[in-house]
């Protein structure tokens, strides 16, 4: 990795550097003029509400600024630049629609909204951060809640969430969605964000599982169906997120809210979700160069299967519009069974010597 | 291999990336074994005994773990292992009582009273976050989970080298109660040799991932001899020594030679054999370890 490229990477972390490619994109794309545009800005402050919540975390988590080394204080620097350039853009953006009239006062109580529920997903994001590893304590203290408590793939769903709701809109050329309403839009971002998030979840499970085989008596297929129980416990809570965003947006942008295409949601968000996570269940077990790189691993997922990934979820959205879904909840349920039996064969032969955990886990 | 070994390789190889780390191991534990490995840095001892628990599989060759193919050990078998990993493996986001818990779990046997005594005996604070222990504290803890729900076979990855003496001292009394139990087997890496004199009953010897030595501990100290013999029978000795480890030439001192007895060989005239001013000597197990790596 060029030096360039790892000062940029140490400073912004993988979804920093998407959210600023976006913020640069976004501008140079011009004034906001339509809906989707302007749903655009909102997913940019949103996702630059997720920064901030994150650096929040991080003062937070070292107690305060003084208390930081040297290096995390350069670093902090740097991100609190990044963070200031996002701040800068969306105030441009805000200025020139308000100056060329296609923001109006009108829409000034949704502007409000946004950016207080910008500030709102900040705190949160910080307390998520902070506190990120007892949610799945949380979800029953089963063994492999453990393995997952201690993920630092946790940490990054909030930035996920953002990277996943903002790609589509800064690529939807390249990725030719065109969402027919804001409601299947949001909803197909909700369903990418659940997907990818298993799928980064699900990716680091067999190298802390090893733990299980070394110190509890289990087998490789016992070890992956306890592995398997607490991620559909995650998906379940994840799911019960995923619907609730669009969910509580329309029901603060849409005069009438459509009840029956909400409940739907939740099977095709499950559906969309399941896939991806018995495919990082399975991917977890190889050995392969993008494990030993740091955060590597979550490039390749953000540049590669990310967008995959969202394109995917869409698919399976977009028929919201037009109820019974069956047909593509059936296809993603097959799929989801065909990449379970591949996972559990993978984990009856996994090496478990060429996937040492990460040693930061038990030391201060 | 018989089917009451415990643990057992046969014709055992493993490479990581075309390089060789275990090469034709051939091993077995059995009950009432207390088996000692032996081997400097880098001979392959972890590699081994991830291998023998099914950590990794072979390359080629057969590991069986209580007779099943040792990465396919059903739960029922893995049970019956107790383990304690060279590196501090523990989950380092839970408290010393939560991290017991989770290991009790997964056990019927788990001995509460055992856990209890061994935790009040190393001093163990159960109340603290695993990652804010020191490393003498991380392995303590490691170690009351592996014994306290009493396994058959217990395996320790160098158990002791981050123990201060009076832990150590504690910790080896609590594997000599383990070995009291004629069912019961343990295999332990160390470089303390006198640990290992000390309560092994044999001893796996690794030199450059092969297996040299694979034998009762008081069969090994009675097969290396030093022979120290003028320089007129050095020729003499060679041909009589059929396995010879090394030979120290002293000039007009004369020469030393170190050497292993073959299962059928005879050395009881051996000091008739070489004449008066030979001197024969047994080695400890230390010197025997030091010969055996020049």
């Amino acid at each position: 990795m060029s030096p360039v490229l790892r000062i940029l990477w140490l400073a912004f972390g993988p979804f920093g550097v998407l959210m600023l490619v976006g913020l640069c994109l976004t501008l140079v794309d011009g004034v906001p003029g339509n809906r989707r545009q302007f749903t655009a800005m909102f997913l940019c402050l949103l996702g630059t509400g997720v920064f901030l919540g994150a650096r929040l975390a991080q003062f937070a988590k070292a107690g305060m600024w003084r208390w930081l080394p040297e290096g995390q204080k350069a670093l902090s620097r740097a991100r609190l630049i990044v963070l200031g350039a996002g701040l800068l853009a969306l105030g441009v953006l805000i200025t020139r629609g308000l100056r060329h009239g296609i923001l109006e006062f009108r829409t000034g109580k949704t502007l409000l909204y946004t950016v207080l529920m910008g500030v709102g997903i900040a705190i949160a994001v910080a307390a998520w951060r902070r506190w990120a590893r007892y949610p799945a304590g949380l979800l029953g203290r089963s063994p492999a809640a453990y393995i997952l408590e201690s993920n630092r793939a946790w940490t990054y769903l909030p930035a996920a969430m953002a990277a996943t709701f903002y790609i589509p809109f800064v690529f939807h050329d390249f990725l030719r969605v065109h969402a027919r309403d804001t409601y299947t839009a949001v909803a197909g971002g909700a369903a990418g964000f659940a997907a990818v998030a298993m799928l980064l979840i699900a990716t680091s499970v067999a190298p802390r599982a090893r733990l299980l085989w070394m110190l509890c008596g289990n087998s490789r297929a016992e070890i992956m169906r306890i592995c398997e129980r607490s991620l559909l416990s995650v998906l379940a809570v994840m799911v019960v997120f995923a619907w609730l965003a669009p969910t509580v947006l329309s029901l603060i942008f849409t005069p009438s809210f459509n009840w029956e295409r909400s409940a739907w949601l939740v099977p095709v968000l499950f559906v969309a979700a399941i896939g991806p996570m018995y495919l990082g269940l399975a991917l977890s077990t190889f050995a392969v160069w993008w494990r030993d790189m740091p955060r590597a691993h979550i490039l390749f997922i953000v540049l590669l299967i990310l967008p995959l990934a969202w394109r995917g979820a869409y698919a399976i959205v977009q028929p919201l519009e037009r109820i019974p879904l069956l047909a593509p909840v059936l296809c993603g349920a097959a799929a989801a069974v065909a990449l379970r039996a591949f996972a559990l064969w993978r984990w009856r032969k996994i090496d478990w010597t060429c996937m040492k955990p990460n040693p930061v886990e038990t030391r201060r | 291999m018989t089917s009451d070994a415990y643990l057992a390789a046969r014709a055992a190889h493993k490479t990581f990336d075309g390089r060789s780390v275990l090469t034709g191991i051939d091993a077995s534990i059995r009950a009432g074994d207390v088996v000692g490995l032996l081997g400097a840095n880098g001979a392959g001892k972890t590699t081994l005994i991830e291998m023998m628990l099914g950590l990794t599989p072979p390359t080629s060759g057969n590991v069986e773990m209580f007779g099943a193919t040792a990465i396919e050990a059903p739960a029922a078998l893995k049970r019956r292992v107790g383990f304690v990993p060279q590196g501090d493996e523990l989950i380092g986001t839970l408290k010393g009582r939560q991290y017991l818990d989770l290991i009790a779990s997964f056990y019927d046997s788990w001995d509460r009273e055992l856990e209890e005594r061994l935790v009040l005996l190393w001093g163990v604070d159960l109340a603290q976050l695993v990652s804010s222990y020191s490393t003498g504290q991380r392995q303590k803890l490691a170690i009351v989970g592996a014994l306290a729900h009493k396994p058959e076979l217990l395996v320790l990855d160098e158990p002791v080298a981050s123990l201060d003496p009076v832990a150590r001292r504690q910790f080896l009394k609590q594997i000599v109660e383990v070995t009291t139990d004629e069912r019961r087997a343990v295999l332990f890496s160390t470089h303390i040799v006198s640990d290992l004199e000390r309560l092994a009953n044999r001893v796996w010897i690794l030199k450059s991932g092969r297996l040299i030595w694979n034998g009762e501990l008081d069969t090994l100290k009675e097969s290396v001899i030093r022979v120290h013999v003028p320089q007129s029978a050095a020729d003499l000795a060679r041909m009589r020594l059929r396995q010879i480890i090394s030979v120290r030439d002293s000039g007009s001192a004369g020469c030393r030679i170190v050497a292993l007895r073959a299962p059928d060989e005879d050395w009881s005239s051996l000091e008739d054999v070489l004449g008066a001013e030979a001197r024969i000597e047994h080695l400890s197990l230390e010197d025997i370890f030091v010969e055996l790596h020049p």
